[in-house]
């Protein structure tokens, strides 16, 4: 536990209730619970086909069938983007809504701190970054990491960049496609972040970029969908030309839904990141109180984990002053 | 006994998960240990499509007989990635929104509170 401890936190603790039954009890409910759910988990298996001896139906018909039908050569690219392309619509918008979600809360409480943090001089907002504190480069603001890790960090960022692109381009022919190709865009984007260069981070990852691109990629989801409706009165239907097998330009509407998946999967997670890394610059930033308040929460988190690998944890934190 | 080994893997990261949740002192840690139950079902999906002395359903060509593993839990799989990783997205800004409000990570503390 560090010392600098907000107060209140102190007066919260002193508050509970000693020896509380909480712990003991929960564990003990839950041994009982978890054995026989496991024990009917392990039994409810024994009826399964044995492993390796699977042949749902559907599987095996996609994998005679999706070749041919859809010129892709990877199947499962066909069965999120084609045959399943609905369900990829609703994940993909899961993922826009807790994107979404993220901002409006993150934002909320960060609306808060910057104006308490107002006062330190620091203004999070623009993303020109001219007022940009020296320290926030190095120490805690940044990566943590050494030079060397900044050094590679910086010098991985574009090839992971190259290697997101190539993904969500080849789903159609290549296991990946547009969710992981738009995971690795926005990790290139945080690599940025972590080699310390938080102005060129803002750059990047400036939300009047990322936000329009998220929601293209979103939006894009369903145009696609609805030209199926006007030119075959299907939705989703294939209507763009499906190209040579094994070709970038093979699998039609499938190529297509990736590409635009890839781009809402690379703009909703960096717009995650970045309110996640304000959160942290802003934790960073204020002097005082407002800092100390910021490192209890890494204070805690060790003591937490602590707790809850090995100790009893009845009473833990009780022996803080 | 060993062709029950994968969903016994599953069933275990299942348990362990839950009770890490059960006796978590710390947010962080919980939403961790929620993501360790969700991996669970990865196993298990990946092993129940596994078909063995095949390849993955990934082909060069349309002539290929559909000799590979099933296509369809893998692609359930991805969904159930993305859907993991957004939920943990999520509960990780509530953690931080419930530090800044009641000044603790222990969600023991959080009901103390509540009460």
């Amino acid at each position: 536990m560090r010392t600098g401890e907000p107060h209140f936190a102190a007066r919260k603790r002193t508050q509970r209730t000693p020896g509380g039954p909480s712990g003991a009890v929960a564990r003990g409910v839950f041994i009982v619970g978890a054995a026989a759910l496991g024990a009917a988990l392990v039994a409810a298996s024994a009826g399964l086909p044995a492993f390796g001896h699977f042949h749902g139906r559907y599987g095996v018909m996609l994998n005679l069938v999706a070749v041919a039908q859809r010129h892709v050569t990877d199947v499962v690219s066909a069965v999120n983007f084609d045959y399943r392309g609905i369900d990829t619509l609703g994940e993909e918008f899961i993922l826009f809504a807790a994107s979404s979600g993220v901002v409006l809360i993150l934002r909320e409480v960060r609306g808060n701190r910057q104006a308490e943090v107002t006062a330190a001089g620091r203004a999070p907002g623009p993303p020109s970054g001219a007022g940009e504190p020296s320290r926030s480069r190095g120490g805690r603001d940044g990566s943590g990491g050494g030079d060397a890790v900044r050094g590679a960090a910086l010098l991985s960022a574009p090839l992971v960049l190259a290697v997101g692109v190539e993904v969500a381009t080849h789903g159609q022919v290549d296991p990946g496609g547009g969710f992981q190709g738009g995971a690795l865009i926005a990790t290139a984007v945080v690599m940025v972040y972590l080699s310390g260069e938080v102005t060129r981070f803002r750059r990047a990852a400036r939300p009047g970029l990322s936000e329009p691109l998220e929601a293209l990629g979103a939006g894009a989801f369903v145009v696609v969908g609805l030209a199926g409706v006007l030119g075959a009165g299907l939705f989703l239907a294939n209507l763009v030309p499906l190209g040579p097998v094994g070709a970038i330009d093979s699998g039609g509407t499938i190529a297509v839904l990736n590409a635009v998946v890839g781009l809402e999967v690379a703009g909703g997670l960096t717009v995650t990141a970045v309110e996640y890394v304000e959160q942290s610059l802003l934790a960073g930033s204020g002097g005082g109180a407002q800092g100390s308040e910021g490192r209890d929460a890494e204070g805690r988190d060790g003591s937490g984990g602590g707790d809850a690998g090995g100790s009893e944890g009845d009473t833990p934190g009780e022996s803080s002053p | 006994m060993t062709h029950l080994v994968p969903y016994v893997v599953g069933a275990w990261l299942f348990v362990v998960g839950a009770y890490g949740m059960v006796t978590s002192r710390h947010l962080f840690h919980l939403i961790v240990c929620m993501s360790v139950v969700q991996s669970s079902s990865y196993v298990f999906l990946l092993s129940v499509g596994y078909r063995g002395g095949v390849g993955p359903p990934v082909f060069a060509t349309s002539k290929h007989g559909g000799r590979a593993v099933d296509p369809v839990v893998q692609a359930m799989t991805l969904t159930d990635i993305v859907v993991g990783a957004t939920v943990t997205a999520l509960l990780l800004g509530l953690a931080i929104q419930a530090q800044k409000r009641f000044g603790t990570m222990d969600p023991e503390e959080l009901r103390i509170q509540e009460g």
